[in-house]
């Protein structure tokens, strides 16, 4: 079995936990084999992180007891408070499923990374990514975003990703070099940290 | 009516196990883990377990199990399947709990005096090795098919529980699914025959998968109401009949109401449990993979069909 897991909502968050391991291997010899060393568990949605009796948390308490999977990483968004006063937020979504961890008695192996925008602290991965974009292109996005009169949070969801590719087809949709990634950075460090070898 | 289905066992003292437990079994159940993790011996102590009724079936299923083990040696003279108190001897202790019974055997030997002791739920009998008399085999309704398949005598026993069953003519469609040559089997003069091309043929003249899997069929009409313990399920077993022979495992056990444990190494025999399973819309599975934990002990990790079928969807390692 495969030491490690990444339990994440959806193909985005799998997309930018693929590419920043091959930047770390690239720029830092991390020298992972993320194929051979990682199980990705998709969630679907954020409210099926806070049901402890999911498939894929029987399924990796299992593994967890037995010593099978050493270390899991979450990854999910933040969302925002007035849409939701309980899991909304960076906060209430740590404390949240911190508390699903707990229960299930996981939380000794478990790191957690809320994405969202560091500033305000709520929001998503795209929104996570408009700050880390240079800024003469953040306010090109912004200002389209302004001038379309689409709802800013739902475009960014949607179509943060096409937009990007289609007005900056030879830039990378990341840019990993930012500080508002050292965090999450940090984290695939420790995470393949003893399990480079087994 | 599944009352005696084993759910859960603890191996308390049993070859590599201690303080070992299990749970989460339904009526077919596969085992995997790397080699030398204790699958075998894992299947031995669940059939030393759901035979030991009483003194006598247990005695002889420990007995079996190491003659299992010690056919070549036997074969080559290093060892006399006469002297069954030897055989017995070769295993000092044996203890389990399960939601069935509670079982121990050992042999105490002090001051140069040997004495068997068995403990059957509260029962406890001590019995001086010198008046032990052992007790032949019983034909039983809880049987271990080992990695080849039976000899003739075990496929004889199995195959009058399919006569009885009236299903000789389902077992010529088995077989002939299997390999499309063989016309039919029958069992003549003792000898275990397939039908090729009109004439009768002693089962030696076929491969090993076909006797496994002859084995497997008729073992789950014979272990009704009990169980049927298979080693090395896809031994000799092509992977393009994997399906099939889980379909009937599945479809059979259920009729015959045996609960199957079986031992896997490969890939494709449990994606085809998987994949079969869910065809059938079947929960009554598990798969159980046996692992050893930093301290080295061994630990079961048991999959519901629900859990089976997510990881198999997202391509989880399981083996």
């Amino acid at each position: 079995m495969k030491p490690i897991a990444i339990v994440h909502e959806d193909t985005g968050h799998k997309n930018l936990i693929l590419a920043l391991i091959e930047h770390l291997n690239n720029l830092e010899n991390l020298n992972v084999d993320a194929q051979a060393l990682v199980d990705f568990y998709p969630m679907g949605t954020k409210s099926n992180f806070f049901k402890s009796d999911r498939v894929e948390y029987k399924t990796l308490k299992g593994r967890i007891n037995s010593d099978q999977i050493k270390k899991v990483l979450f990854i999910l968004d933040a969302d925002f408070k007035k849409d939701n006063a309980i899991y909304g937020g960076f906060s209430n979504t740590q404390t949240q499923l911190q508390q699903v961890l707990d229960k299930l008695a996981i939380e000794g192996v478990c790191e957690i990374f809320v994405l969202c925008n560091p500033n305000s602290e709520e929001g998503h991965l795209e929104s996570l990514l408009l700050e880390t974009f240079p800024e003469g292109k953040r306010k090109c996005i912004e200002c389209f975003v302004q001038c379309s009169k689409i709802k800013p949070q739902s475009f960014y969801k949607t179509i943060l990703y096409n937009l990007h590719k289609t007005a900056y087809p030879t830039e990378s949709y990341y840019n990993f070099e930012h500080p508002h990634f050292d965090e999450l950075k940090q984290k695939l460090r420790n995470l393949f940290m003893d399990c480079h070898n087994d | 009516m599944n009352n005696h289905f084993l759910t859960e066992i603890e191996i308390k003292q049993f070859k590599c196990f201690s303080n070992f437990k299990a749970e989460g079994f339904k009526r077919v159940n596969l085992i995997g883990g790397k080699n030398n993790v204790g699958k075998t011996a894992f299947m031995e102590a669940c059939y030393v377990h759901t035979r030991a009724e009483n003194i006598s079936l247990m005695t002889t299923a420990l007995i079996g199990i190491k003659i299992d083990r010690e056919v070549l040696n036997i074969f080559y003279g290093h060892y006399d399947a006469n002297n069954q108190q030897q055989m017995l001897d070769a295993t000092r202790t044996f203890s389990s709990i399960s939601n069935i019974r509670q079982c121990s055997y050992s042999v105490i030997e002090v001051d140069a005096t040997k004495t068997y002791q068995f403990i059957i739920d509260a029962n406890e009998v001590n019995i001086s090795a010198r008046d032990f008399v052992l007790p032949p085999e019983h034909p039983s309704h809880i049987k271990i098919i080992d990695n080849f398949g039976w000899s003739d005598g075990g496929i004889n026993w199995a195959y009058e529980a399919v006569q009885k069953h009236d299903k000789e003519k389902e077992l010529n469609q088995f077989v002939h699914e299997f390999d499309n040559n063989i016309e039919g089997f029958k069992v003549i003069g003792h000898k275990p025959q397939f039908k090729v091309n009109g004439e009768y043929r002693d089962i030696t003249e076929f491969g090993d998968g076909l006797k496994h899997y002859i084995s497997i069929i008729c073992g789950l009409y014979a272990c009704e109401n009990g169980y049927l313990f298979i080693d090395e399920i896809g031994n000799g077993i092509h992977y393009t009949q994997h399906d099939r022979l889980w379909e009937l495992i599945l479809t059979l056990s259920k009729k015959t109401n045996c609960q199957v444990f079986a031992i896997t190494h490969s890939k494709e025999m449990l994606e085809s449990f998987a994949r079969v399973a869910k065809k059938l819309d079947e929960q009554d599975i598990s798969y159980t993979t046996l692992v050893k934990n930093k301290q080295q002990e061994i630990k079961a990790i048991t999959q519901d069909s629900e859990m089976l079928f997510y990881s198999m969807s997202q391509g989880h390692e399981v083996r």
